[in-house]
């Protein structure tokens, strides 16, 4: 049963991550997740100072705000204040971690924040972590009641916008000009991946998290010709990979988050080494080809 | 269409699993006892019949509770034990509320639950430090009130182990007070990295300073350091003492600043705070740690 | 406040380091490749793990082997995929720095799990404070800057040809591999150094921001080096005064804040910034 449980937890994550990571990673915003991972931790410090409780709620709430400040932050240095991508990045995520930081060692007599369960997160303990009713009546891990919700708005919202989304990702300037509200999707998809990111780092992580968020879309890409294939895969991917890792991590008893992002790793090795397409032997004799043909 | 497809099948599927029960069945003859830290463990190991009991810890040697991740093997003792220990007071941190929920459906203890409040060290509004065991007095209580919940729940104890147990609580108590009240009360200053000794402190009559809190986010400063410093050459402290589990680099830092201000001061290593030293050593036992400890603090500072 | 030991130590710790990671900062800047720091730290944890595994014990010198080479690993995982692939930069650098931090999760609950009681604490090895630099830190540390100086003074030159230029150095007979593979082994050497000083933020901050600030002011390369040096050196003052002044105020948090401090500085007024509030006009 909690087997099962965690395998449905990771893979509700995964596609999740997965589905709003093919947008992140064809619009070159992939390390985005990793900035808002780490700026979470004020937000968490402040959520747990204002609310003087651990309760899972409040954390995502603040951390969720935070992460969405992150991304905005990022962006307007990157469009107002041209500063280089990789650089706003690293600028808002370490400033923000070190605010958190901070913020823990001036409260720290009324905080107990252990760096555990704010950066390393634990699919297990997740799943031991049952919402109980006062008479007893047992509905199953807490995170699934946030998981399912946010995998079902994120999957409505990708369906009615599929095309709006599909034409941003590809041809923004095009996007401009038919007068799509390129902004008005950008900070909905951003919006949707601080709390995705938020949600999920309880589970597996705040490092972690990114993984799930680039690796499957990653090895997706290479397979995949059109976007809606890309989404399919990359959704195929995480769930062997959690199946895969989660039952490797069993029989090594070690960590199952990590142990899902290794194989989730060594599946994308796969298939780069071997894709048709894009993959490392083929890419040679594909070039090769090339070459010969110009 | 296909994407709908696929997960809307994957979802069927995944919740038709998960919702077939569970029919592992614990066919050991023997009951099953699971504690979290080795400190439990040991204590109460002493006191059940081993005859009849297994009592499995979740934390391994020196394994920081507060760092301590679950495994899968972790989640199949859960399961299996008729009764689990714990310390409590946020000792274990997440594991903590797990093992809160998971009282519903099992017999949970949190030992340190049978303690009056007013006994507790308290740090801050409604948080208590965790580290009850370096109070033997405290710790006497806390392995009746386990002998108790044992009994009340059927699970054999041996009375004759268990006197004999209480007896050595006692003398080691004892021990510890005269080797401590046998040296000049000037001296009974302990400095250490991690602040796990308050209780060993107020119970023994040492004073007690570290460098962080309990929190292990959080960091120090530079004033941090300097203060502790002038508190070390003010008291013309000799020895401060890193934990078995704690990176020793704040204390070695500790130690040079005051060398170069002429004072020498010793870092001694080796304390245990969260966790038993190996299994079939002395220090792997409860009553073999904390002689250990008090050994090396009373040893150094004289 | 010079006269307390800890004080100027830590102070001549974060100012070398600040040197350090500047001006090899600078030169990933320019390859638009600042994050690499941030994925070298990650990836040092899986090599700590395994050299832990294979020496069972925690001596600086193998910890600091192991972490080199999972940490220069990581860098060619990223140039094989990069040169072979499609995919993004950032993709890329994504992938690299999840799978070997999830690598060094997955060895650390191995190791955890195995009850070495020698275990505890190897994690410590990524969270350095800055607060307790040592002086045998600052020995290593100053040889890093040594080795760094001398190298910039005799290669800078193709170091930056390397950002802007690559096909020229090749054309002229020089080895663009040979150039990288120094670069690379120089960004390790000093954010591993850095790392078990000071920890992974810190380290990532000081080899991002300053070369940003510097950005802002000039385009040429040995200015941004300059200007990115006296930002991190001046934040490094700001950090350790209010460290040295405030109780529980750690060092490093505050080093960034004053890091991100000069940033906002520079948006405003820096001559070469998009946003800046004054046009200095030049006669």
């Amino acid at each position: 049963m909690s087997d099962i449980l965690t395998i449905l937890i990771a893979s509700l994550i995964g596609i999740s991550c997965s589905i709003l990571g093919c947008f992140l990673v064809l619009r070159r915003m992939a390390l985005l997740t990793d900035a808002i991972s780490h700026a979470v931790l004020p937000g968490i410090v402040i959520a747990f100072l204002l609310s003087q409780s651990r309760d899972t709620f409040f954390m995502v709430l603040g951390a969720g705000t935070f992460g969405f400040f992150t991304s905005f932050l990022v962006e307007w240095l990157q469009q107002k204040g041209k500063i280089q991508a990789d650089a706003s990045i690293g600028i808002v995520f370490t400033f923000f971690f070190a605010v958190g930081i901070i913020l823990v060692t001036q409260y720290t007599q009324e905080i107990d924040l252990d760096q555990e369960c704010v950066l390393y997160g634990d699919l297990l303990h997740v799943t031991l972590d049952v919402w109980l009713l006062t008479d007893g009546t047992n509905l199953g891990p807490k995170t699934l009641w946030l998981l399912v919700p946010l995998l079902l708005i994120i999957i409505t919202f990708v369906v009615i916008f599929y095309r709006t989304l599909q034409i941003i990702t590809f041809d923004i300037v095009f996007a401009q000009s038919i007068g799509i509200p390129v902004a008005l999707f950008h900070y909905a998809l951003t919006a949707l991946v601080s709390f995705t990111t938020v949600t999920s780092f309880e589970s597996v992580g705040a490092i972690l998290v990114v993984a799930f968020f680039i690796i499957p879309p990653a090895t997706a890409q290479l397979l995949a010709k059109r976007l809606q294939h890309m989404i399919i895969l990359s959704i195929i991917f995480s769930i062997v990979a959690s199946l895969l890792g989660y039952y490797l991590s069993v029989i090594f008893n070690s960590s199952s988050s990590g142990m899902i992002v290794v194989v989730a790793g060594l599946l994308f090795l796969l298939v780069f080494l071997l894709a048709p397409r894009g993959g490392y032997f083929n890419k040679k004799k594909l070039s090769h080809a090339a070459t010969l043909s110009s | 269409m296909i994407i709908r497809y696929i997960i809307i099948n994957l979802f069927i599927i995944l919740l038709l699993i998960s919702c077939q029960s569970n029919n592992e069945t614990n066919d050991s003859s023997k009951y099953t006892v699971v504690v979290t830290t080795n400190i439990i463990e040991n204590t109460i190991l002493n006191i059940v019949d081993t005859n009849y009991v297994n009592v499995f810890p979740l934390m391994k040697e020196g394994v920081d509770p507060h760092l301590y991740k679950a495994t899968r093997k972790d989640l199949e003792l859960l399961n299996q034990a008729d009764i689990i220990f714990y310390n409590g007071l946020h000792l274990e941190g997440k594991l903590a509320e797990v093992l809160d929920k998971l009282s519903r459906q099992k017999k949970v203890v949190a030992l340190a639950d049978v303690l009056d409040k007013e006994k507790l060290i308290q740090v801050g509004e409604g948080i208590y430090d965790p580290h009850i065991w370096f109070d033997v007095v405290l710790w006497k209580e806390v392995t009746q009130y386990a002998r108790n919940t044992l009994n009340e729940n059927n699970i054999p104890t041996s009375k004759k182990n268990y006197i004999s147990y209480l007896d050595q609580l006692d003398s080691t108590n004892n021990w510890i007070n005269k080797r401590i009240t046998n040296f000049p009360s000037k001296k009974r200053i302990l400095i250490t990295s991690h602040d796990a000794f308050s209780y060993l402190g107020r119970a023994y009559g040492i004073e007690v300073n570290a460098l962080l809190g309990i929190s292990t986010v959080a960091e120090y400063g530079i004033k941090d350091i300097n203060n502790l410093v002038d508190y070390i050459i003010e008291n013309k402290v000799r020895s401060i003492f890193a934990e078995t589990s704690v990176s020793s680099k704040s204390l070695e830092a500790i130690v040079a600043a005051c060398q170069t201000r002429g004072h020498e001061v010793q870092l001694v290593s080796g304390l245990y705070s969260d966790a038993l030293g190996k299994k079939d050593t002395k220090e792997g036992t409860y009553i073999g740690m904390l002689e250990s400890n008090i050994n090396k603090i009373v040893n150094s500072l004289n | 406040m010079l006269n307390s030991y800890t004080t100027l130590i830590v102070l001549i710790g974060v100012i070398l380091l600040s040197i350090n990671c500047t001006i090899i900062g600078t030169y990933n800047y320019l390859q638009k490749k600042s994050l690499l720091a941030d994925v070298v730290a990650h990836s040092i944890l899986p090599g700590i793990c395994l050299s832990f595994l294979l020496t069972q014990e925690k001596d600086f010198l193998w910890l600091f082997i192991g972490a080199f080479i999972t940490g220069m690993a990581s860098i060619y995982t990223i140039d094989f995929i990069k040169r072979a692939s499609f995919l993004g930069e950032d993709t890329i650098l994504g992938i690299v720095l999840s799978f070997f931090f999830g690598l060094g999760i997955v060895l650390l609950t191995y190791i955890q799990n195995q009850g070495f009681s020698e275990q505890s604490g190897l994690d410590n090895f990524l969270l350095g404070r800055a607060a307790s630099i040592l002086i045998s830190d600052v020995k290593i540390i100053a040889s890093v800057t040594l080795i760094l100086v001398v190298t910039i003074i005799l290669l800078g030159r193709l170091f930056v040809a390397i950002a802007f230029d690559s096909a020229f150095l090749s054309q002229i007979g020089i080895s663009t591999k040979l150039i990288q593979l120094i670069i690379s082994t120089l960004t390790i050497m000093t954010i591993t150094v850095g790392i078990q000083a000071v920890g992974i933020v810190l380290i990532a901050a000081i080899m991002i921001i300053p070369p940003a600030i510097g950005r802002l002011w000039s385009y040429q390369v040995s200015r941004i080096i300059l200007i990115g040096l006296l930002a991190s050196i001046l934040s490094s003052l700001i950090g350790v005064y209010i460290s040295y002044t405030f109780p529980r105020s750690p060092t490093g948090p505050w080093i960034v804040v004053g890091l991100v401090g000069c940033f906002l500085f520079s948006l405003l007024f820096g001559t070469q910034s998009s946003l800046k509030v004054f046009e200095i006009r030049k006669i």
